[in-house]
């Protein structure tokens, strides 16, 4: 069966006064029906950009060079604008990081959240209305909230908001990009339980991106780990945890503090800018491995059926 | 652990006045409501709540960075909150701070090697030379470049600009140095190498902390005590041990159980407390916790519980002990 949202070979360059580089190179990503996929990585890692890239939304400066982006049968990067817009709301819902900032602070929550189905279904303000009473129960928030205004709302209300938003016209895919970063961590389990609700009730497939392997943990299915604009590893999330085969991944999860150690298990360096990539393996200079091949880049390789890693200690 | 006492605060009260004229009658913001602690030399004092509970206060009140409304503060042995212009000065150097971003805590247009140096300037300490050699061993300590000392904090990665912001906290050997999430804005995988940095140099000069996050694994991690703040107030303290394997108040085990960890599947069951944490402009009346409490009793919306000891070392503020 053809995934829900499949992403093939695709490169995003930026184009820079005096500079250009690579943000995303040979990405490949697929999301099933009813599937959560976490995409995870650290600052510049190049998540936001893949998210930015399905919605055809990238910023000044960036452009798809290589790939296709096939969503139900269609392909986006050649859609022009204009039916791009049936998608973005529609087909593919986004929930950003600052709550704050993905709300218009002069419109009622009410009225925002009943936006995607005047634009998208027609409706009237007044039909929506009791659609949108309902959304606001499933998201947890007090139909009483229909008239308030943003900064009326507590951070977790906001970001409950944008979540109604995001799902009132019904799309099949939702973006997450770090939807619990900003929260603290009581009102992030709230959050969380909305999601693995969310996904139960309506079968929502889900991109979840974020910076933390053990949050996506609690709902992915298949996890992604990025690294300088690359996947570095792909699995099923309980294999990559328990048996994580890049030394970045490794590293990562060795970095987990835990009681009882001494020290904690450090990955050396600092993430590289991407204009200023090593060459060959992206990893190289701060890995704890070091082979013949590292000063080529190595190929994403599929070792066992969905378990994927680009390093050349695992080439066979 | 030595058993000297670095470090001891009573009762104390920071609050913000609101703008708002002369005549306003807008009460204060009462960020910090009566905390008591005290720090040993060489000890780790983990302080773990969420935004707006008051730990960057409290860490601010200490430093008099705030000047708290009332209280006393014993910085070895001296009535610190007493202290004036030139003592005031002087006894700082035994109490320096590590803020949280590194981006807005350097000057940029300040040389590295400068930043790091300018304590021992403002105290006078050393001769040109000696002040230079002094700032040496200290980059090399924090694991920085001696040629880093020229350059500016715009070519620093996060993580060294943090190395830096360590640099001139530890340059004049204090005696406690408040840490305020230091790590929060830095990348997952450096995170561990200032983490380790920090226990490093502790060991090295006998420094007591005092570690502020929200990130109880952390916490749990770096800490020998563990204090657990709501709404300005110390709802629970004791060892990392007590704390994490026996908690005892209610927001403290929903806190730990909201954790995202990776033994999930091993039956822990997860607290989800309703609503979130109110304003510290306006505390819920009794005990602050009490709206959002699974075990509410009934004098929890009128009376506040005092912190006292319920078991030896371990402290909660619950009637239910």
């Amino acid at each position: 069966m053809e995934p829900l949202l499949n992403i093939r070979g695709l490169r995003v360059d930026f184009n820079l006064p005096g500079r250009s580089f690579s943000v995303l190179k040979d990405l490949h990503i697929s999301i099933g029906e009813g599937e959560v996929l976490a995409l995870v990585g650290e600052s510049g890692s190049g998540k936001t950009l893949t998210a930015l890239s399905i919605m055809q939304l990238l910023p000044e400066g960036a452009h798809i060079l290589e790939g296709e982006i096939w969503f139900k049968g269609t392909e986006l990067t050649s859609l022009p604008e204009k039916e791009m817009r049936r998608f973005r709301g529609r087909e593919i819902g986004m929930v950003f990081q600052e709550p704050g900032a993905a709300l218009n602070p002069v419109f009622s929550i009410g009225y925002q959240i009943a936006e995607p189905l005047i634009i998208h279904y027609g409706l009237s303000r007044k039909t929506a209305m009791n659609r949108v009473k309902d959304i606001m129960k499933q998201v947890g928030l007090p139909p009483e909230l229909y008239h308030a205004y943003p900064h009326m709302l507590s951070g977790g209300q906001r970001q409950r908001a944008v979540i109604g938003m995001a799902v009132a016209a019904d799309p099949s895919l939702l973006i997450a990009d770090e939807p619990t970063t900003a929260l603290d961590v009581t009102v992030e389990a709230q959050i969380m339980d909305l999601f693995v609700h969310l996904r139960e009730e309506r079968g929502l497939s889900i991109l979840f991106i974020s910076h933390n392997i053990e949050l996506v943990a609690q709902i992915a299915d298949i996890i992604v780990i990025m690294y300088a604009g690359r996947i570095q590893e792909r699995g099923p999330i309980n294999d990559v945890i328990n048996n994580p085969l890049h030394p970045y991944t490794q590293g990562l999860m060795k970095s987990i503090p835990r009681r009882g150690h001494k020290r904690l298990p450090q990955i050396p360096g600092n993430v590289p800018p991407l204009w200023d990539l090593p060459s060959g393996c992206t990893f190289k200079d701060r890995c704890k491995e070091r082979y013949t091949q590292c000063d080529q880049e190595p190929p994403l390789v599929e070792i066992a059926p969905g378990r994927w890693v680009r390093c050349w200690g695992h080439q066979q | 652990m030595n058993s000297e006492v670095v470090l001891q605060v009573e009762n104390l009260h920071v609050y913000y006045h609101r703008p708002g004229g002369f005549f306003s009658k807008r009460p204060p913001v009462m960020a910090v409501r009566g905390v008591s602690f005290s720090l040993h030399r060489g000890e780790v004092l983990g302080l773990v709540g969420e935004s707006g509970c008051g730990k960057s206060t409290l860490a601010r009140g200490i430093l008099r960075l705030v000047e708290p409304h009332s209280g006393n503060i014993t910085l070895l042995g001296m009535n610190f909150l007493g202290l004036k212009g030139k003592q005031l000065r002087q006894a700082r150097r035994h109490i320096q701070m590590v803020f949280q971003d590194p981006y807005t805590s350097l000057n940029p247009r300040m040389r590295a090697g400068y930043a790091v140096e300018e304590p021992l300037i403002v105290h006078r300490m050393g001769s040109r030379e000696e002040r230079k050699q002094r700032v040496r061993e200290i980059f090399h300590l924090v694991g920085l470049h001696e040629d880093d000392m020229a350059k500016f904090p715009h070519e620093f990665s996060g993580g060294q600009r943090q190395r830096i912001a360590i640099a001139r906290a530890i340059i004049l050997n204090p005696d406690v140095l408040l840490a305020d999430e230091p790590t929060s804005a830095l990348d997952v995988s450096v995170q561990a190498q200032i983490v380790n940095l920090f226990l490093d140099l502790k060991e090295r000069f006998n420094m007591a902390y005092i570690f502020i996050s929200h990130d109880l694994r952390l916490i749990e991690f770096v800490s020998h005590r563990i204090a657990v703040m709501y709404l300005g107030q110390f709802v629970e303290e004791g060892s990392t041990e007590a704390v994490m394997d026996n908690p005892l108040h209610p927001y403290t085990q929903a806190l730990i159980s909201s954790i995202p960890t990776l033994d999930e599947k091993t039956g822990r069951k997860k607290i989800i407390l309703p609503g979130e944490v109110p304003s510290p402009e306006n505390p819920p009346p009794g005990c602050s916790f009490h709206p959002r409490c699974p075990q509410r009793l009934p004098q929890c919306d009128r009376t506040t519980p005092e912190l006292k000891e319920v078991k030896p070392g371990h402290k909660v503020a619950c009637f239910l002990y």
